[in-house]
């Protein structure tokens, strides 16, 4: 009887650590990153990451497209860039590498014709891992073709 | 002795069995983890835009077969919205599954999460019910307005099912639409018409129509209500057809 109650207690145990770990990877997405990363006691630093959304709704030619930019890194941020038809449109760099950064991308449609346009946000982290994020934005003289 | 035999084996199956049991029992928990719902397309809808263009496939894998292709543009000229149904993670990563616009209506796929853009929440969601000739706006599960509607014709019905708002018009001047106009995911039964058949949400210069079912497949209504919807709908919102 007794060893049966150890092996119940065992099975529970392993069962818990298993429940234990199954949560924790799936929550280890949303989990806040440590202050620290790439130290011999704080997990591997991540790549750097930019936020930058597109704009569903079409803009008329002439009108200024403005996009809110944040910037994230562990590690501390470097520097960013922001592009726009092949051109850096703005350019930072961090001093004291900070993990949050945000900024406003404003781009005129002056002289745009109608179509899609891609603006491309570039980080770079104090290790100098880059990576990059794309948004878009649309050029149009919206006039509807329904059915009726 | 061969009582207490029996007695340990009984016993160690026992355990076995419990084990098991707990064992698949986080199991399961493990792969409920490995899903969320992104929608509910009623009290709260994600949508977004594509990134980067790529196939749009049956399942949730770079092997499945391809079902359609993301795209940028509307016919309109606006960015192609998309509503997201739910977020899986597997080996390849995370994937998610959308609705498709186009014909055949109805349709849906799953592409990696990295070709779509940020994420946008709405509580918001359109019900048009064809039989009742009224549409119903709600807000987080309460209805927040109400209005005569006109649908298509017996012979070009509005097609029922879910769809969403994909873009908005304002000042384009053409009284036939009203003052104002909402492009939908969802298409009519006219394939060959310009724009590929869209189904539209909009105002009407014959107001002695609506409600009825006078159009070839867009939802009329009156200017003043197309206009009060201008300042309540954006593009993501889910329109239920019914």
């Amino acid at each position: 009887m007794r060893k049966l109650v150890i092996t119940l207690l065992g099975a529970l145990v392993l069962s818990a650590f298993a429940t234990a770990a199954a949560s924790g990877r799936s929550h280890a997405r949303a989990a806040a990153p440590p202050a620290l990363c790439g130290t011999l006691y704080k997990p591997a630093c991540v790549a750097p990451q930019s936020v930058i959304s597109s704009i569903a709704a079409c803009r008329n030619t002439g009108a200024t497209v403005s996009m809110p930019v944040k910037l994230h890194a562990i590690a501390g941020l470097k520097s960013a860039k922001v592009l726009f038809r092949g051109k850096t449109i703005k350019s930072l760099t961090f001093k004291g590498a900070p993990q949050n950064r945000s900024f406003r991308v404003s781009i005129s449609t002056r002289g745009l014709k109608a179509g899609i346009y891609t603006v491309t946000v570039k980080v770079t982290d104090v290790r100098g891992v880059t990576r990059s994020k794309v948004a878009h934005f649309s050029i149009c003289k919206p006039k509807p073709v329904f059915t009726g | 002795m061969w009582a207490l035999v029996l007695r340990r084996a009984s016993s160690f199956v026992i355990c076995l069995l419990g084990a098991l049991a707990l064992l698949s029992a986080s199991a399961q928990a493990a792969t409920h983890a490995a899903e969320a719902r992104l929608s509910n397309e009623t009290t709260s809808t994600t949508w977004t835009v594509a990134d980067y263009l790529d196939s749009i496939r049956s399942a949730p894998s770079p092997k499945a077969r391809p079902v359609a292709r993301l795209q940028f543009q509307t016919p309109d000229g606006f960015l192609q919205s998309y509503v997201l149904l739910h977020e899986r993670w597997t080996r390849s990563g995370p994937w998610v599954q959308l609705r498709i616009p186009g014909r055949p209506n109805g349709r849906i796929g799953w592409v990696p999460r990295r070709d779509l853009d940020t994420f946008h929440h709405t509580n918001m969601e359109i019900v048009v019910n064809r039989e009742a000739e009224r549409l119903t706006l709600y807000r987080g599960g309460h209805a927040i307005f109400q209005a005569p509607v006109g649908t298509g014709k017996p012979s070009t019905p509005t097609p029922a099912g879910h769809f969403w708002i994909t873009e908005t018009f304002g000042g384009f001047n053409d009284p036939f639409y009203g003052p104002w106009a909402f492009g939908t995911s969802d298409y009519s039964t006219l394939s060959e018409w310009p724009g590929g058949g869209i189904v539209g949400l909009h105002g009407t210069n014959e107001p002695a129509l609506v409600p009825g079912h006078p159009s070839h497949g867009c939802i009329r209504l009156h200017n003043s209500d197309v206009l009060t919807l201008s300042h309540l709908v954006q593009i993501g919102t889910p329109l239920l057809v019914d």
